[in-house]
């Protein structure tokens, strides 16, 4: 019966017969040198490999933006010893190699502004750090192309995205103060004719009890990454008062010119919020409630319109919404 | 000239239904209203100070506000300030009716109608009911009182379910149903 070579090293790792451990352990030991002569073998031949260094754009023209995506990889193709390309390859720290965009040679054409370099200029370097000889050595890319645009910059307003959770009987008695209310942004003209406006990124605000300032950032539309915000952070002023609710009966009048409208009732009661400050300066001449009469409207009921309230509360309920009415001769 | 009794618990809204009739050119007689006014009588008020005091007095003047605090928790008050009241209304009533028999019909718009026994004086009896939650926020916002205030004053009134079976003419005033339908078909009925 044929064995395999798993069932044959357990069947003598699990035996009790000493002299078949023995032939196991000189079995494997005898594997483990035939690898690594192998190994030395294969090393000490002439093999190929490609070594990455990453590549850092800095300085950017003045005035200028980078508009494209230049590669930002360079690789080695080398040839040289299995040694010396895993020392190279693994072992060898890669420092990132540095291309000042402002000391780039830039040629007008229309609108933009090209740059080709050369990597030559930055691959020197390494090479003689790699310690072998340039005809072994082949780079990519051989050019890195750059297409700058000019800046642009306009005035945006900033609208606030919050989501406010006041505390009981809170408000706001104010609207929301935004500071700047409006930012510069600067980039390539044709992106900057895409914004009308900045949001602040959305923020929660819960259990509001008092006035407060937020500072938040601005939110960026996707895709628009080459524009710059200046500045960055606005604030945003939540000026908040202690609300209360009060009710009050309002007479229903009669504006309609060429008819007498009898209401029933002939009263709405108007529920709103008023901040403690303002309770005692609500009156029921500040408001006027009336009705919308529609010559030969089929409807039975009119809706009752409020065409004036004090601007310092906020209205919540109007009860009845719609009234019956007769229509009277003058 | 038909006698028409318009009644109704607190809050259901007898007045608006009132007003509708007066719109439509029917005399109405507003007994709580008369019934005020009777407060104002020096005999009247004779009999309150003898029977309550002067607690219920403001500068020489019935305390509406204090007066209805006494007798709504009170029966035997009531009966009191009932039994004085009544027949002047009464009496005032009828000179009222005097005035308008050329009329088809008047109303009289009174709250305890059934109550004191004032129906059988009625050829026609209106009710107007509503829900008690209704009621009760209107009277709330009307009179600025608490529910339970509001309820208190109900619990001298009778059930709606009792009146039902008592009344003529039912107007629901619920605020879904429309008040004056059912005003304008009472008012043709009635004109004959």
């Amino acid at each position: 019966m044929k064995l395999s070579l798993s069932e044959w090293i357990k069947e003598n790792r699990d035996s009790g017969n000493i002299n078949n451990r023995q032939q196991l352990y000189i079995f494997l030991i005898c594997l483990l040198i035939s690898i690594f002569i192998w190994f030395l073998v294969v090393l000490s031949k002439e093999t190929y490999t490609t070594i990455d260094y990453p590549i850092v754009f800095k300085n950017n023209p003045e005035n200028l933006i980078l508009v494209n995506k230049p590669d930002s990889i360079l690789s080695f193709r080398v040839a040289s010893g299995g040694f010396e390309l895993i020392t190279l390859k693994y072992l060898t720290r890669k420092r990132p190699l540095l291309v000042e965009l402002n000391k780039l040679d830039l040629v007008k054409e229309g609108n933009n502004f090209n740059s080709v370099y050369s990597t030559s200029k930055i691959s020197k370097d390494i090479i003689s750090k790699l310690n072998i000889a340039q005809e072994y050595i082949s780079i990519s890319p051989a050019n890195i192309y750059f297409r700058f645009e000019s800046l642009y910059g306009k005035k945006v307003k900033v609208l606030p995205r919050l989501k406010l959770d006041f505390a009981r009987q809170f408000l706001l008695s104010d609207s929301l103060l935004v500071k700047p209310d409006s930012v510069m942004v600067v980039g390539p003209e044709k992106l900057l004719d895409q914004i009308k406006y900045i949001e602040t990124i959305e923020k929660e605000v819960i259990q509001i009890d008092k006035s407060q300032t937020i500072s938040t950032t601005l939110q960026l539309p996707e895709n628009l990454q080459n524009i710059k915000v200046l500045p960055e952070e606005v604030e945003i002023t939540l000026t908040v008062e202690k609300y209360t609710e009060s009710t009050i009966k309002i007479p229903i009048v009669n504006t309609a010119k060429d008819y007498k409208i009898k209401t029933y009732p002939d009263f709405v009661v108007v529920t709103y919020l008023v901040s403690l400050e303002n309770f005692n300066r609500v009156t029921e001449e500040m408001f006027t409630a009336s009705v919308d009469f529609v010559e030969n409207s089929s409807s039975n009921r009119l809706k009752v319109n409020l065409l004036h309230t004090p601007s310092f509360i906020k209205i919540t309920k109007i009860e009845p919404e719609e009234v019956e009415y007769l229509l009277l001769k003058q | 000239m038909i006698k028409v009794g318009l009644t109704g618990n607190i809050g259901t809204g007898k007045s608006t239904v009132a007003r509708i009739f007066e719109a439509l050119g029917v005399p109405v007689y507003h007994a709580d209203h008369e019934a005020k006014k009777m407060l104002e009588r020096e005999s009247v008020k004779k009999d309150l100070l003898n029977k309550f005091g002067l607690d219920i007095f403001d500068q020489g003047k019935v305390d509406r506000k204090k007066l209805a605090d006494l007798v709504f928790n009170d029966s035997e008050k009531l009966n009191f300030l009932n039994s004085i009241i009544h027949p002047l209304v009464k009496q005032d009533l009828e000179g009222f009716f005097n005035q308008m028999q050329h009329l088809p019909y008047v109303i009289q718009e009174a709250a305890i109608l059934f109550e004191s026994g004032f129906n059988k004086d009625f050829d026609n009896i209106i009710l107007v009911i509503s829900s008690d939650e209704t009621a009760n926020k209107r009277v709330m916002v009307r009179d600025g009182i608490r529910k339970m205030e509001v309820e208190q004053r109900r619990s001298n009134q009778w059930g709606q379910a009792k009146k039902i079976g008592l009344a003529d003419f039912i107007i629901e005033n619920n605020e879904e149903e429309l008040l004056i339908p059912q005003v304008l078909k009472i008012h043709q009925t009635l004109m004959g």
